[in-house]
């Protein structure tokens, strides 16, 4: 089930959403963003839709279902 | 409850520094705002600094005064136009240096305006120069050895600036986890209730990294905040009438 989107072309390469994320569901991707930035990747699974990524991230990548 | 999506008045991204507090901000007042409905009974005056771009990504009414002149600007916005919720978005540069006159007269005539004050210790847009905020030993830009008083004054903590003022809130909160911001969001509404209520000044400042001048990564700023800044700059809530 998807949980948690995330619109990763916003993302500036942070990382406070990885730092903020308790159960481990967040972590560094392969991916390069347009912007030059490896972006996260989540692990649905262990997604517990806290909502901590949203309230940290400033660029507003993350949207909980 | 816990947002789940960004809020609808953002029209844009962000011109802010990846892992900047004015983005973390500004996403807790626009939630702060539409929760209230009052985005359209709502201006917003800017200040000049990283903090102004705010209206580069938000879909709000904004005034932009001249740099620091925000506590004129706010004061003449209200009495203009009563009908509104009249606020500012200031930098600690902007707030306490150029424009610490017109911050605190308009404090000192309690007028019914709401500040919003980004502390970041410095001025950010320009490059990192000392602010009245700047930490005794803290190393900027235009203090590469750190702040001393003998040089470059006290640090301005507005709460012992403003704290026997006759006015109607002063609290201070910081970015740093979730718990934090929430309390920083349940201060702005609290601010704008009071401000709707006819109460008075209000200020509240906020705690943000500014992880490009302090060359820092934006966990690093984050823990800056915790173990330093906020033990210089105590939070919470001086008054409350
Ligand atoms: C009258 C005037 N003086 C100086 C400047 C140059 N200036 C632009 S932004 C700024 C300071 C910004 O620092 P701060 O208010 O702390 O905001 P931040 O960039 O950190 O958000 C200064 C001095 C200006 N724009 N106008
Ligand atoms: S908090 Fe937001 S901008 Fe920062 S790395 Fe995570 S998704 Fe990207
Ligand atoms: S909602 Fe919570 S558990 Fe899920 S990715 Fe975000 S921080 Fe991690
Ligand atoms: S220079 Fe500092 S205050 Fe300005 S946008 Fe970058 S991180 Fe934010």
């Amino acid at each position: 089930m998807e949980k948690i989107k995330l619109s990763v072309e916003h993302c500036k390469g942070c990382y406070l959403c990885i730092a903020n994320c308790k159960p481990g569901a967040l972590s560094i991707s392969k991916e390069v963003n347009a912007k030059g930035y490896l972006v996260p990747q989540v692990d649905q699974d262990k997604c517990v839709q806290c909502g901590c990524c949203y309230t940290m991230c400033p660029d507003l990548v993350f949207e909980i279902f | 409850m816990v947002p789940k999506k960004a809020p609808e008045l953002f029209y844009d991204e962000s011109r802010f520094c990846g892992g900047c507090g004015h983005g973390i901000f500004n996403r807790i007042l626009a939630e702060v705002l539409e929760e209230m409905d009052i985005v359209s009974d709502t201006i917003i005056c800017s200040d000049i600094g990283c903090n102004h771009q705010f209206q580069f990504w938000m879909n709000v009414d904004a005034i932009v005064p001249p740099h620091g002149k925000m506590g004129a600007a706010i004061t003449a916005m209200k009495r203009v136009r009563p009908d509104k919720n009249i606020m500012t978005i200031a930098g600690d540069g902007g707030a306490y240096a150029i424009g610490i006159g017109e911050t605190t007269s308009a404090a000192l005539r309690n007028e019914n305006v709401v500040m919003f004050v980004m502390n970041n210790t410095l001025f950010g847009m320009t490059g990192g120069q000392l602010a009245p905020t700047t930490m005794i030993d803290q190393k900027v830009a235009s203090a590469p050895l750190g702040r001393t008083v003998e040089d470059n004054g006290q640090n301005t903590d507005v709460f012992k600036l403003m704290g026997d003022m006759d006015i109607a809130y002063l609290a201070r909160t910081s970015v740093t986890s979730p718990a934090n911001i929430m309390k920083t969001k349940k201060a702005v509404r609290k601010a704008i209730e009071k401000h709707q209520a006819g109460k008075g000044f209000c200020l509240v400042e906020v705690l943000v990294p500014c992880p490009t001048n302090w060359h820092m990564t934006p966990a690093k700023s984050m823990e800056y905040i915790d173990e330093v800044v906020s033990k210089v700059y105590e939070l919470g809530e001086k008054i409350d009438r």
